[in-house]
């Protein structure tokens, strides 16, 4: 794996990617939620070979007391990849990558959950990577999202995102590993669809400005996709016990 | 693991921000700017004597001290014909008040991979230019930025700074026999910065938009867009931070706001030091 | 506006301002009530408040429901007892929740010192008054009080011997505690 690689043809002539998939597909969703016997609230989260799970608890009481803010909850996120989760073993160590993107990922969810209902508390947002194939930062995101939902944690909306990138020069939806590795750009972004605002929002590689807005239409189609089918989870999730 | 933290969050008081708020109803800011202007920005070459490259940069009240070391290394095994770029950020103790000692926390740690995004992603920076035998010996360019006094937006100064270190740097000269490489005293007129990159930052307070925050503006912000201009306008990183949301209509909006102050900043930067 | 016992998910509409207040499991914004929680939907035409109700008490927020607590006395001070919840009905607590009993909270009557009723260590059967940090209790109700009792001089086990009496099992030294009434035969 760490030999020099050659870049492959990430668009063949049908113009379908190196999955098979057309540009403004999605990879297949499977969502679980109430995993964890022991935590508040759960979810396995998978999109193609993309899993994760996490894992809530919470509210309860901030310790140490100094840290406790007078008038909302501390939100402690933790993103981590397990060593097993990537092709080459991954130090279980939390990696810079790890660190931006546990702050990037908690300040998702501070726009979500509604911090001024437990005032001095804390919540706690657990994102373990099972499976790392290209998007785990907003599957993490949605994976904790759902993981709230099955807690009962007080939200304005429920989180759903989705990675565009280019692959040769292809807007495409949802990369996968490939094109993730060798295309031009990756920009993932979440939202909290019903209010129309957006809750996760990065890019690396290159975009015209004319791309980034193409590009945020075919995000914003993508996620309408996925949110149906985080509350088609939810439902069956919550029909089911009752 | 991230935590919520109080930070900034207490500096500005309610009657404060109100009058914030209402400066920018009038389409001004507290410190007479408007909207889309960024602070005085000077840049100082050179600073550090025994770096490679270095920059002192002061935008505003934010100071930012950038040094680039060269050292010889063997390439990646899986990119031999490309040089390294190590891109550190500090938020040193003494840059505020509160900060204390000890390893890049997570803020620091965003910076830092932010603005090594905008210099590898945009190509920026030349790697190829730093192969001295193709396979066996590199330079790593180590990039390391100083957060001496922060006063707002220390993203966008320390993209400045670093681009300035790095264009400060000069490639020594080389003796290579065989395998051998012997690096000698002088430089050549070689850099590794093939054209500069800016970072604009815009901060979303209520329902304006206004670039470059100040410490103040920062704190009372909901969210930051931060995003990377090539002088050619392509955009090569963006960044939201903070822990408010941004309506998606508003994206383009901003986005135009950023791409016509990254044009100013450039013709700026043309004009300081001839890079552009 | 949304129906009655309508499925809903958090973000969804519920009603504007105009109609409806914000309730039980739902937040207003922009002038629109929506839901925060999964669950169903109770407007009520009576207060004019659009409610989501859900049976998901995660982390405290099961006090909400709770008909009593038990809580385990850390420190007794001038004006009140102050310790922690421990168990939630039938469910253990595993964190720290910080609670206390304040001196009006324990009988009905004038009290002049707490440690009559209450010392350091002991585990009560309390009810919860609100849900602020720290929590406050009660446990005037009779069927409130202290369920577990160490001896102070010795530490040993305490038993009841009358109403409000408990005899050390190792030292026989008695003290006196708020004790939950004895349940009447047949109830």
């Amino acid at each position: 794996m760490l030999a020099a690689q050659q870049r492959p043809r990430l668009i063949d002539e049908r113009g379908l990617r190196t999955d098979g998939r057309r540009p403004d597909e999605l990879r297949p969703i499977r969502i679980e939620l109430g995993v964890l016997k022991n935590a508040d609230g759960s979810a396995i989260f998978e999109m193609g070979n993309t899993k994760v799970i996490a894992a809530v608890y919470g509210p309860k009481e901030m310790h140490p007391r100094h840290m406790a803010l007078p008038d909302r909850t501390v939100l402690r996120v933790r993103y981590h990849m397990t060593p097993f989760s990537t092709d080459e073993r991954k130090n279980p160590a939390p990696s810079r990558r790890e660190i931006e993107l546990s702050k990037v990922i908690r300040e998702a969810l501070e726009s979500a959950i509604l911090t001024e209902l437990f005032p001095r508390a804390t919540i706690d947002v657990f994102m373990e990577v099972l499976q790392a194939d290209a998007g785990t930062r907003l599957v993490s995101l949605m994976a904790a999202s759902m993981a709230l939902a099955d807690a009962g944690i007080p939200m304005r909306d429920l989180i759903a995102g989705v990675a565009v990138g280019k692959a040769d020069e292809v807007l495409v939806l949802d990369l996968n590993e490939a094109e993730d590795m060798w295309g031009g750009a990756d920009m993932p972004i979440a939202m909290m669809p019903s209010l129309n605002k957006v809750v996760l929002f990065q890019l690396n590689g290159t975009m015209t400005p004319e791309e980034l807005r193409q590009a945020l239409e075919l995000a914003k189609k993508g996620i309408a996709e996925i949110y149906q089918l985080e509350k088609k989870a939810i439902k069956e999730k919550f029909v089911e016990v009752s | 693991m991230s935590a919520t933290s109080d930070r900034l969050q207490t500096i500005v008081s309610n009657v404060k921000k109100a009058s914030i708020l209402k400066a920018l109803e009038r389409g001004v800011r507290l410190d007479n700017r408007k909207p889309d202007e960024y602070r005085p920005l000077s840049i100082t070459l050179g600073y550090a004597k025994k770096a490679d490259g270095s920059a002192l940069v002061k935008l505003g009240d934010t100071m930012v001290l950038a040094g680039t070391k060269l050292e010889m290394d063997e390439p990646f095994p899986d990119t031999p014909n490309q040089g390294n770029l190590m891109v550190n950020v500090e938020l040193l103790p003494l840059a505020y008040e509160t900060f204390e000692p000890g390893p890049p926390d997570e803020n620091a740690i965003e910076l830092a991979r932010v603005v090594d995004r905008s210099l590898r992603d945009s190509k920026a920076v030349d790697l190829s230019k730093l192969v001295i035998i193709p396979g066996k010996k590199v330079w790593s360019l180590w990039v390391d930025v100083y957060v001496l006094d922060f006063a707002g937006n220390v993203m966008d100064a320390s993209t400045i700074a670093a681009v300035a270190a790095i264009y400060n740097t000069k490639l020594p000269k080389v003796e290579v026999n065989g395998e051998e490489v012997k690096v000698l005293t002088e430089r050549t007129d070689v850099t590794p910065l093939a054209y500069p990159v800016v970072t604009l930052t815009a901060a979303k307070i209520g329902n304006f938009v206004v670039i470059d925050p100040n410490l103040e503006e920062e704190s009372i912000a909901d969210a930051k867009l931060s995003i990377s201009y090539t002088p050619d306008m392509r955009i090569v990183g963006i960044q939201k931070s903070l822990g408010g949301a941004i309506k998606l209509e508003e994206i383009p909006q901003i986005e135009e706001v950023t791409r016509k102050a990254a044009s100013r900043l450039f013709s700026e930067l043309k004009n300081t030091f001839g890079i552009a | 506006m949304r129906g009655q016992s309508e499925f809903v998910f958090p973000g969804d509409e519920i009603g504007i301002i105009e109609e409806l207040l914000s309730g039980e499991g739902t937040y207003e914004e922009d002038g629109v009530v929506r839901a925060a929680v999964v669950g169903t939907t109770f407007v009520d035409m009576i207060y004019r408040k659009g409610n989501v109700i859900t049976n998901r008490r995660p982390g405290f927020t099961a006090l909400k429901k709770a008909k009593f607590v038990y809580f385990q006395v850390e420190q007794v001070k001038e004006d009140s007892a102050v310790g922690t919840i421990i168990g939630i009905e039938d469910r253990p607590v595993s964190s720290h929740l910080s609670a206390y009993i304040h001196i009006s909270q324990i009988v009905n009557r004038r009290v002049e010192r707490i440690t009559d009723y209450l010392k350091p260590g002991d585990v009560v059967k309390a009810k919860p008054l609100g849900f602020t940090l720290p929590v406050p209790l009660t446990i005037k109700q009779p069927d409130l009080g202290v369920v577990l009792a160490k001896c102070s001089i010795c530490g040993g086990d305490m038993v009841q011997i009358d109403e409000e009496h408990l005899r050390c099992t190792v030292c026989k030294n008695v003290e006196t505690r708020k004790l939950p009434e004895a349940r009447r035969r047949g109830s």
